[in-house]
């Protein structure tokens, strides 16, 4: 389970979360919903602890993780995947390379038998065929690269997915893809996931529950159908700016 | 209505503690990056393979312009000492002259100077751009550390294969000096031996080694640190490479007056 609690965090003068608190809770998949530069990606960057809130706290699994010590931080972050707005992948090293990182564990990380099957086995489970593995990361489309980004994040088989803008600069039909997979892996892995987009129509397709990050504060938190009923103005003003309320009131929930 | 001494004075007051702090900020952070390094120093199959890559990068890669400079540099010192010579002077005393200004000075110095631009702003630019499209938050978000990963095998390589450079270039410079100076001096391959050896104490070789060292941390730790510290986007990774070459080029010329009065000073 993910917890934030009284989480603020301010540059400089500009303050990008004011209070926070929220939980995912195990299993389910959370989309964090706001519009650009809102401070999504930062809220999400407190979980791994890349960033420290400047109060509050925030604690995976019970453990405070701005608290915990460097060893102690590194051991958790084995059991989250991250997976990154642009990929980043490193462009030193081929597809492969790059999802063997992602296995976690030392022994398993140094053998080469099993990285072989595990990347191979992530591939498949992001849609790319083994071809992929030897490409370097300029090689690939944005589509690609995101799966891969995906693929990596997953070689560890993490307990915790976090999607920083998964299907940010892609086309309709890749971004469809990649909800797709979100899904796919939610039910394949039993991972808690948390979804950070302003992708509404995606957001409302992947997501258990959507919360909506609105001005540093969270406004709304709730099932699709809660976050469809709001009467909060940021929300239907949030909502109404992407796409047409009424139809996805018809149909776009997740079922 | 007059503004008093202590008020004309505040801002620069102000000005002078927020600089003093940023400077104490600079110098802790790159102290605990230091730190960071030794910690990481005994997980060496991290580090390794990246080391090895790096030691191939700044050691062969820049063999041929580190020759080509120290060469030039030797040949210019050699014909400047023909030019100042008037026959006053003893002949042999030039084959000591160029032996000792190529080892304490412009051996390690030239070398210093252009590997300061070289890989200094590739380590700069590297780790910048890694820095700006995520790759080293991607390294910590998989429980790796960026410091021993990235950073470490930069400064081990520099510090393995830049004193070697060094001694490259003193014989290089050495070797073309003593040929540039029987072009235009006419001294004989005796009278510049007598005179190479007659001013050469095994110490200088030492110095140029020292030197050579100090110089390796700072061509490698500076770049490292600006570079890991980018921010801002393709003008951050800009910024940060130019003021990795210039700051890594200020340092080697303090370096240079400072271990001159330290080791040579009496």
């Amino acid at each position: 389970m993910i917890e934030l609690r009284n989480v603020s965090k301010r540059f400089i003068e500009n303050v990008v979360l004011d209070d926070i608190s929220l939980d995912v809770k195990a299993g389910e998949t959370l989309a964090l919903l706001g519009p650009s530069g809102v401070g999504k990606s930062v809220l999400l960057k407190h979980i791994i602890g890349l960033i420290r809130p400047d109060k509050g706290d925030v604690l995976v699994d019970g453990l405070s993780v701005p608290r915990l010590k460097r060893r102690e931080l590194s051991q958790l972050r084995t059991r989250i995947g991250y997976v990154f707005q642009n990929g980043a992948l490193f462009d030193s090293m081929d597809v492969f390379d790059n999802i063997r990182l992602g296995i976690t564990n030392e022994e398993n990380y140094r053998d080469d038998d099993f990285a072989k099957a595990r990347v191979t086995e992530c591939l498949r489970l992001v849609n790319l065929s083994p071809d992929v593995q030897i490409k370097m990361p300029a090689e690939l489309s944005g589509g690609m690269r995101k799966r891969v980004g995906i693929a990596r994040a997953i070689a560890g088989k993490p307990t915790y997915l976090l999607y920083d803008e998964p299907t940010s600069g892609l086309d309709p039909v890749n971004s469809d893809v990649i909800d797709g997979l979100i899904e796919r892996l939610q039910h394949e892995l039993g991972v808690t996931s948390v979804v950070v987009t302003h992708d509404v129509r995606g957001a409302f397709r992947v997501a258990d529950r959507i919360a909506l990050l609105w001005q540093a504060k969270i406004r709304a938190v709730g099932t699709s159908d809660q976050i469809l009923a709001s009467r909060d103005e940021a929300v239907q003003q949030f909502l109404e700016r992407d796409f047409d309320l009424e139809a996805l009131q018809g149909g776009g929930k997740k079922t | 209505m007059r503004i008093s001494t202590v008020e004309r004075a505040l801002p620069v007051r102000r000005y002078v503690g927020r600089w003093s702090l940023h400077v104490v900020g600079h110098a802790g952070r790159f102290f605990m990056m230091i730190v960071d390094m030794f910690r990481g120093f005994p997980a060496w199959r991290a580090w390794g393979p990246e080391f090895v890559e790096q030691a191939n990068s700044i050691g062969y890669g820049s063999l041929f312009i580190v020759l080509l400079i120290s060469g030039f540099a030797g040949g210019v010192t050699a014909l400047q000492t023909g030019y100042q010579f008037t026959g006053a002077y003893p002949l042999y005393i030039a084959g000591g002259l160029i032996g000792e200004t190529v080892i304490l000075e412009l051996g390690p110095v030239m070398t210093g100077l252009v590997l300061a631009g070289r890989v200094g702003a590739r380590i700069a630019a590297e780790l910048g751009t890694m820095r700006v499209t995520e790759q080293i938050d991607a390294l910590e978000s998989l429980g790796r550390s960026p410091v021993t990963q990235l950073l470490l095998p930069r400064c081990l390589a520099g510090l393995l294969v830049i004193p070697a450079l060094v001694m490259f270039s003193n014989a290089t410079g050495f070797i073309v000096g003593w040929v540039a100076a029987k072009q235009s001096l006419g001294i004989t391959n005796a009278e510049f031996q007598y005179g190479a050896r007659y001013f050469f104490r095994s110490f200088d070789l030492w110095y140029s080694g020292i030197k050579a060292i100090f110089f390796a941390i700072a061509i490698t730790a500076i770049p490292c640190y600006i570079g890991f510290n980018t921010q801002q986007g393709a003008e951050g990774v800009g910024r940060a490479t130019t003021q990795a070459v210039v700051v890594t080029s200020v340092t080697i010329l303090l370096l240079d007056v400072v271990l001159a009065q330290v080791l040579l000073g009496k």
